[in-house]
C-alpha cells in the first residue's frame, strides 16, 4: 500500500513539475540529486565539473518531462539522462577518443574479494583514462550491453570490448597496487 | 565476459553512494530554469490568447472612444445651441429686414420725391440689387450657422451684432445721404462689404470645422465649376 502511495506521489509531483511548479522540480531535485551527483562523479573526477554536469542534465530531466511516460522507475530514466549528459561531457569537453583496437584477450574472472571503501573505488575509478572508464562504467555498473556503449559513444562493438578488457587490466593492477600500498602501511 | 564479484561489489557501493550537492547547485538550475520559461514565455507571448485579448480590447477602447468623443463635439453639441444661433440668428435677420425694408421704404421715398433723373433711376436699381443681395446671402448664413460649433455662433452673433451696428450707421447716413441725394453710390458699396464680411466669416468657419472629405468634394466641385464656365465661355467666344 505504501509502495502505491509513494507511486502516486511521484506521478502528481512529475505532473506538477511538468507545468513547471518549482516547489515539485525543487523537491524531485531534493530527491534524486545526492545520487546523480554520485553518479556523475562516477566519470569526472572533478566534483565541481561533476556537479555543473548534474545541473543541465537536470536541465534536461525537467525541460523533457513531459516526455517521460511513466512505464519504466523515474530513478533509472533520470539516471540514463545523468550518465548520457556525463558521456557527451566527456566526449565534447574533454575530446576522449577510442583507440580502434580489437585485440583484447579474454581473460579469466578473477575474482577478487576484498573490501573496498567507497573512496577506494571511486580512486581505482578515476585513476582509469577516461575511455576504459566510460566503458567499464557502463558496462559493470549501468549494465548497458556492448552493443549499446557502440552505439552511445559511436564506436565499433569490438572497440567497446576491447576496452572493457584494458580497463580491467588495469583496475586490476591498480587494485593489488593498492592492497600492496594498504598491506605496506598496516 | 561476465561482470565478476569485484564489479557486482563496485556496482553496490556506487550505486548505494550519495554526494550531497553543493547549497548553490538549486539556485544555479532555478535561475537556468526562469530563463527558459522567460525565453518560453516571451516567444509565445506574441501569440498567446492573453495578448491577443488585451491587444483586441485596446483597440475596441480607442474605437469606442473615438466613436463617442468625436462625433458629440460636431453632432450632440450644436444642437441645443442651433436652436438658440437659429433664434439669435432669425431676429438678427429680422432686424436686418427691417432695416432693409427701411431702407426699401426710404428708398422708395426717395424716389417717390425726386423721379426726374436717369441718374436717380439708376440709384433705384442699384439700391433694389443691393437689398437683394442680402437677403440671399442672410440665407445663406442661415444654412451654414445650422451646421456650426458654439464658438462659431458667438462669432456670427458678434457678427451680426456688428452687422446690425453697421446697417444703423448705414440707415442714418442713407437717409441723411438719400434725403440729400448727392452720394447714392455709397449706399451701394456698403451692402456690399457687410454682404461680403459675413459670407467670408462663415466660410471660413465652415472650412475649419470641415472634414478633409468635405474639403476634397468642395475643392473638386469648385474646379468643376471654373472649368465647366470656362468652358462656357470658350464656347461663348
Amino acid at each position: 500500500m505504501k509502495v502505491i502511495h509513494l507511486h502516486t506521489e511521484e506521478k502528481e509531483l512529475i505532473e506538477q513539475a511538468v507545468e513547471s511548479n518549482r516547489h515539485a522540480q525543487h523537491q524531485i531535485y531534493s530527491k534524486f540529486s545526492p545520487k546523480m551527483l554520485g553518479v556523475c562523479r562516477q566519470y569526472i573526477k572533478d566534483l565541481h565539473l561533476a556537479e555543473d554536469v548534474m545541473i543541465t542534465a537536470f536541465m534536461k530531466v525537467f525541460t523533457s518531462l513531459k516526455n517521460f511516460k511513466h512505464e519504466g522507475s523515474f530513478e533509472g530514466w533520470i539516471r540514463r539522462i545523468m550518465v548520457n549528459e556525463c558521456i557527451s561531457f566527456l566526449r565534447v569537453q574533454k575530446k576522449v577518443k577510442f583507440l580502434e583496437d580489437e585485440n583484447y584477450q579474454e581473460e579469466s574472472s578473477n575474482n577478487i574479494e576484498s573490501q573496498f571503501s567507497v573512496e577506494d573505488i571511486q580512486f581505482l575509478i578515476d585513476s582509469l583514462p577516461d575511455g576504459y572508464k566510460m566503458v567499464f562504467n557502463l558496462y559493470a555498473i549501468e549494465g548497458y550491453k556492448h552493443q549499446e556503449i557502440a552505439e552511445l559513444l559511436g564506436i565499433k562493438e569490438g572497440t567497446s570490448k576491447s576496452q572493457l578488457s584494458h580497463a580491467r587490466k588495469m583496475l586490476q593492477n591498480n587494485i593489488s597496487k593498492l592492497k600492496n600500498y594498504t598491506n605496506g602501511t598496516e | 565476459m561476465e561482470p565478476n564479484k569485484l564489479e557486482t561489489q563496485i556496482r553496490e557501493q556506487l550505486n548505494a553512494r550519495e554526494i550531497q550537492p553543493s547549497p548553490t547547485a538549486w539556485d544555479r538550475l532555478d535561475a537556468m530554469l526562469t530563463l527558459t520559461e522567460d525565453k518560453k514565455t516571451k516567444r509565445i507571448a506574441f501569440l498567446s490568447y492573453k495578448n491577443i485579448g488585451i491587444a483586441a480590447s485596446v483597440l475596441l477602447f480607442l474605437s469606442l472612444g473615438l466613436f463617442y468623443f468625436s462625433p458629440k463635439e460636431n453632432a450632440i453639441k450644436p444642437e441645443n445651441n442651433v436652436v438658440i444661433g437659429n433664434d439669435t440668428v432669425n431676429s438678427n435677420n429680422n432686424d436686418s429686414q427691417l432695416v432693409s425694408l427701411k431702407k426699401e421704404a426710404q428708398v422708395a421715398e426717395s424716389t417717390d420725391n425726386r423721379q426726374q433723373t436717369n441718374q436717380e433711376l439708376q440709384t433705384k436699381t442699384h439700391n433694389q440689387q443691393a437689398i437683394i443681395n442680402p437677403i440671399i446671402s442672410q440665407d445663406k448664413e442661415i444654412e451654414f450657422q445650422s451646421n456650426e460649433v458654439i464658438a462659431q455662433n458667438q462669432l456670427t452673433r458678434v457678427a451680426s451684432s456688428k452687422e446690425i451696428k453697421i446697417s444703423n450707421a448705414i440707415k442714418v447716413n442713407a437717409a441723411d445721404l438719400l434725403a440729400a441725394v448727392d452720394t447714392p453710390t455709397k449706399i451701394n458699396t456698403s451692402p456690399k462689404i457687410k454682404v461680403n464680411a459675413n459670407s467670408l466669416l462663415s466660410q471660413v468657419d465652415g472650412e475649419l470645422d470641415q472634414t478633409f472629405k468635405e474639403k476634397a468634394f468642395i475643392r473638386i466641385s469648385k474646379n468643376y465649376k471654373e472649368i465647366k464656365v470656362a468652358l462656357e465661355t470658350r464656347n461663348q467666344e
